[in-house]
């Protein structure tokens, strides 16, 4: 069973499509990468996850349940997700410890108190617990938000752009504290961001959302099969370097790119390769190791161009 | 729904707005209580009395009469008439209670939205019956403690400031009374959580509390009605089937309130009748679009 599951979701805002046909697949236990440029739907998808916002069209399915559905067949997995979504939501008037009272009582959190104590030692607020929301910075109001959306221990944790307004120490606890949420209670954690860097060292699949649409889903894996190095070859002869390279690693994927250079993938050895085109007299132009930038793969993809090479 | 209800409990005590609104409502009613008990004083009778005696275009004779009738309203003016038409002048007729019971609600509903803490609480399908459903719960118990409040201040301030009341109506009249105002009040304050609920925007909110539940657009509306009741008599009926009307008609004595009337649309119910069916009238259809129109709109 998928932890999230959208099937054909649609939402429109005065007759415009912002989230149109999105089909979404997000296996339980797994941490989530959502990515897409700012506009792309991110947030209007996992509101309407959340129940923020209702779909014009298809469906959202939370463990298997359909929680915005009317009469009996609606589900009782909104207790199961807690949520940051765009700017954290505070009573600036009042002390990060009352925020999260205020939530734990609403939830019927047994031992409210010592549960909101935890959980402000969990993001690092333990010392200002009693100091209003107001008052915080921009980083602290952001970690009280990550607060108030583990406050539940929540099966599901959505989290829109988490790291922002986070200083480089926040933003490795941050990183640290879902990795261990997500070991430790197999809550399966969906973290949109801009901040690929972050999400590589810590996501275990991946969804890149463009104009509302899907574009893919994949895991790290691949991602990283797809983002390894490579070795570009040219040649005055390309169609002959492609065929005798095609014959002498058949385990590599290569790919002859429009200006005639060959890009060897997967399973390669640079010194056999430089000794095959050495054998077959070749003159070569260029021969060079590439690593690909995981920000320019995934830019490459969210503007809806082929992720293949 | 007793969980949510527990958490804004919680949050109430622990911010100063709720308090803030008490506290100003029992002042106001203090201030209002000692503001007539000045006027009704031997200083201000004096003050009054001396600047008629230096008036010129007088003649002795018109003073005196003048003074007497002063002296003797001055003294009319320590004696109430009762105690539930003093409740009345004091926080159902011009709106006072109306007013404090909708601004502290209608600023506390819309934080939910304006801070957007409502986005950490479940809202699937249950999640949102439950919320909408504890606010219109909530906002019940919030008109119950300021009612209880004003009543209370209102009956401890007069006769401290030396009020006698002429007639104290017997405890059944009274809570007959009590029980009609507060059907009144609470239709108002039900209104106006939809206005809130709906419109998740604090300056209608506020606008809505001052202008719609203190009574003034209804004041105006009624008298626009009697001006075209003129040509159009049928218009008479209007005035009973409106919240302004019967918070007027409150200012009769409760007999007269349980007497049928013969002036009324229904004569058979009498005028508490049509209280009580005019206000639950209006509190169910705010329950109804409160728990339909206001649950399904996104959360922004």
């Amino acid at each position: 069973m998928y932890a999230i599951e959208t099937r054909g979701l649609a939402k429109a805002y005065g007759g415009r499509r912002v989230v149109d046909d999105f089909c979404m697949h997000v296996p339980q236990g797994e941490i989530y990468g959502f990515v897409g440029k700012n506009g792309a739907g991110k947030s209007t998808v996992l509101k309407m996850v959340d129940c923020l916002a209702a779909p014009t069209a298809g469906e959202v399915l939370v463990f298997g349940q359909n929680l915005q559905r009317e009469g009996a067949g609606g589900g009782a997995a909104g207790n199961r997700i807690g949520a940051l979504i765009e700017a954290p939501g505070l009573l600036e008037g009042m002390s990060a410890l009352d925020n999260l009272m205020v939530k734990a009582l609403a939830l019927g959190i047994p031992d409210a108190k010592a549960r909101c104590q935890e959980i402000l030692s969990w993001v690092g607020l333990a010392h200002v617990g009693k100091k209003r929301a107001k008052g915080f910075s921009q980083g602290m109001k952001q970690r009280l938000g990550i607060g108030l959306a583990l406050l539940g221990l929540p099966d599901l944790l959505l989290l829109d752009e988490p790291f922002n307004g986070l200083d480089p120490e926040g933003t490795r606890d941050l990183r640290r504290l879902i990795k261990r949420l997500n070991e430790t209670f197999g809550m399966t954690i969906v973290v949109s961001s801009h901040v690929l860097d972050q999400l590589d060292r810590m996501v275990t699949s991946y969804g890149v959302i463009a104009n509302g649409r899907m574009v893919r889903e994949m895991t790290a894996e691949e991602v990283r099969l797809e983002c390894g190095d490579s070795l570009l070859v040219r040649t005055t002869a390309p169609e002959r370097t492609l065929a005798q390279l095609a014959e002498a690693f058949p385990q590599a994927q290569l790919v002859m790119e429009p200006n005639g250079a060959i890009r060897v993938r997967d399973n390669f050895d640079s010194a056999a390769v430089a000794d095959t085109l050495h054998a077959m007299d070749a003159t070569v132009l260029e021969f060079s190791e590439v690593r690909r930038d995981i920000e320019d793969y995934f830019v490459a993809l969210m503007e809806g161009g082929a992720c293949h090479v | 729904m007793f969980n949510l209800l527990k958490s804004d409990f919680y949050r109430t005590v622990r911010t100063g707005a709720f308090w803030g609104f008490a506290a100003f409502a029992v002042l106001i009613i203090f201030f209002g209580a000692g503001m007539m008990a000045f006027l009704a004083s031997e200083t201000f009778e004096d003050a009054v009395l001396s600047s008629m005696v230096d008036t010129e275009y007088m003649s002795p004779e018109e003073k005196a009469a003048e003074m007497a009738e002063f002296s003797e309203g001055a003294e009319e003016l320590k004696h109430l008439p009762s105690l539930a038409s003093t409740w009345d002048d004091m926080f159902l007729d011009g709106g006072f209670l109306s007013i404090v019971a909708c601004m502290f609600l209608g600023t506390y509903l819309v934080c939910d939205f304006r801070s957007g803490f409502v986005k950490n609480l479940p809202m699937d399908r249950r999640g949102r019956l439950a919320y909408f459903g504890e606010k219109l719960v909530y906002a019940f118990i919030i008109q119950v403690v300021f009612m209880a409040l004003a009543a209370v201040a209102t009956s401890v301030a007069f006769p401290l400031f030396g009020f006698s009341f002429e007639v104290v109506e017997p405890v059944p009249d009274l809570a007959i009374w009590l029980g009609l105002a507060f059907l009144l009040s609470l239709a108002y304050t039900f209104v106006l959580v939809v206005a809130a609920l709906w419109s998740r925007k604090e300056w209608l909110a506020v606008c809505w509390a001052l202008l719609m539940s203190t009574g003034v657009v209804g004041a105006f509306f009624l008298q626009g009605v009697g001006l075209l009741a003129r040509a159009w008599p049928w218009l008479d009926a209007v005035p009973f089937w409106t919240l302004r009307g019967n918070v007027e008609a409150l200012r009769e004595s409760v007999p007269w309130l349980l007497t049928p009337n013969a002036a009324y649309p229904i004569p058979a119910i009498a005028p508490a009748g049509q209280i009580v069916l005019v206000s639950l009238v209006v509190i169910v259809v705010a329950v109804v679009l409160g728990m339909t129109v206001c649950r399904k709109r996104d959360i922004k």
